[in-house]
């Protein structure tokens, strides 16, 4: 008897299936849905300062980069004279490191540009020739000079290493 | 017996020719005796049918010197509503950038281009680009109810095979813990939401989402016939370098149930 009854339901399911089959329906059918692709891309600061190119003077101050210290420089000042001015330039760079992305790199603002150590007796150090604008475009760079003057009448020190540090900010932050 | 059964057959016999014979001498058969009247019947069945009728996007500049209401400085956001993909940029002063945008392309499909039948396919591409913090990144598609009979929204989800993306919903939901710093819940992450028109556009109703895991105020929203609907997607990144520089991808599935399947999702 039970088997009886199965079968029938069975058979009625069947005959159901095979009816709304027959007429192009299916329960699935009463539902409509719209589908998402979707992609997620975080803007990123890529700066970085570098020297450009070789210091004017480089027979008295290189400029070399700081290992695993992209916002770093080093500048080394050897067998300087008294009353000379020695002066290499560097530059900060919003790096758009891959082209074919878009909105990769975010513009970039200068935030601070500092100079360690900043004192040396008769020896002053300073950063100029920076821009008036702090902003950077991506893959843009922004240019930058150090300038050591010795003192006359000084003796100064046979070597003498200087750190450039940058740090730069969002545009709008 | 048998031979008088036979009989009455012959009988009946008789009796039914007789019968014949006198309704052909009247010029009459029986069909004559009958009518018709044929019916042509059609049924249409009613159908649910949510169809894209438009996208918002989130258009991101770097506008020099710029301020724009509460807005982090130099920053102006436009948000843009468009029927059939286009952009017309905003008139800002020189030296603008556009620098981030969040969009949504309607990839929709009614006929096959091939073969030329009817697939009716609705689909749409959201891409955010150059995301970054402070910013109430959204896009959107707009729908539009063109089905017969009422029907309600069953299904709104985002799935990603990245954490991240968990990650940002729980943010909006239940707020986080990054270092020293707090984020209360619904201040930063990622969450949808939506609006209902019933008169052609012309008003919004906010459609509110306390739980972005679950939308429920979205869930089982009925939909009639020409109401359009937002479903809105934000993502408003928090002050943290964990969310710099992703890049990561995400589906997205919006289904409406005729009305009276539509059963209330278990919390």
């Amino acid at each position: 008897m039970r088997r009886r009854g199965l079968n029938k339901i069975w058979t009625l399911a069947l005959a159901l299936l095979i009816a709304l089959g027959a007429m192009g329906v299916t329960y699935g059918a009463w539902t409509d849905e719209i589908y998402i692709d979707g992609s997620l891309y975080t803007g990123d600061i890529n700066a970085s300062v570098t020297c450009n190119g070789p210091c004017p003077d480089s027979a008295y101050i290189t400029c070399a980069p700081v290992p695993n210290e992209p916002m770093q420089l080093t500048f080394t000042l050897k067998d300087a004279v008294a009353g000379e001015t020695y002066s290499c330039n560097f530059l900060i760079n919003n790096l758009d490191v891959d082209e074919e992305v878009d909105f990769e790199s975010l513009p970039i603002k200068r935030d601070s540009v500092t100079l360690s150590p900043d004192t040396y007796p008769g020896i002053t150090a300073s950063v100029i020739n920076l821009p008036a604008d702090p902003q950077i475009e991506p893959g843009h760079s922004a240019g930058g000079t150090v300038e050591i003057v010795v003192d006359s009448g000084i003796t100064p020190p046979q070597s003498l290493v200087y750190t450039l540090e940058v740090t730069v900010k969002r545009w709008n932050k | 017996m048998r031979r008088r059964g036979r009989t009455e057959l012959k009988r009946m016999g008789l009796l039914a020719l007789a019968l014949v014979l006198a309704l052909g001498s009247l010029g009459v058969t029986y069909a004559a005796w009958t009518d018709s009247v044929y019916v042509v019947g059609t049924v249409h069945t009613g159908n649910l049918d949510a169809d894209i009728c438009g996208v918002s996007s989130t258009f991101v500049y770097k506008v020099p010197g710029g301020q724009y209401g509460d807005l982090p400085p130099e920053t102006f956001v436009d948000y843009y509503y468009s029927t059939d993909d286009d952009y017309t940029p905003p008139d800002l002063p020189a030296g603008s950038m556009l620098v981030a945008q969040a969009t949504t392309i309607n990839t929709s499909v009614w006929k096959d281009p091939v073969t030329k039948e009817i697939v009716d396919i609705d689909s749409a591409e959201m891409k955010f680009e150059g995301v970054f913090p402070g910013i109430d990144f959204m896009t959107d598609v707009e729908l539009e109810y063109n089905g017969s009979i009422p029907a309600k929204i069953s299904i709104v989800e985002i799935t990603s095979d990245n954490d991240i993306v968990d990650e940002l919903w729980g943010l909006w939901q239940d707020g986080g813990q990054y270092g020293d710093t707090t984020y209360a819940p619904h201040t930063y992450g990622i969450w949808i939401d939506a609006e209902l028109s019933t008169d052609d556009g012309d008003t919004w109703i906010p459609i509110p989402n306390p739980d972005p895991n679950l939308p429920q105020e979205i869930l089982g929203l009925q939909l009639e016939q020409e109401d359009l609907v937002h479903i809105q997607m934000h993502v408003l990144l928090p002050e943290e370098p964990v969310y710099e520089h992703l890049s990561l991808s995400f589906t997205g599935q919006i289904t409406v149930k005729q009305w009276n399947l539509y059963e209330e999702p278990e919390t």
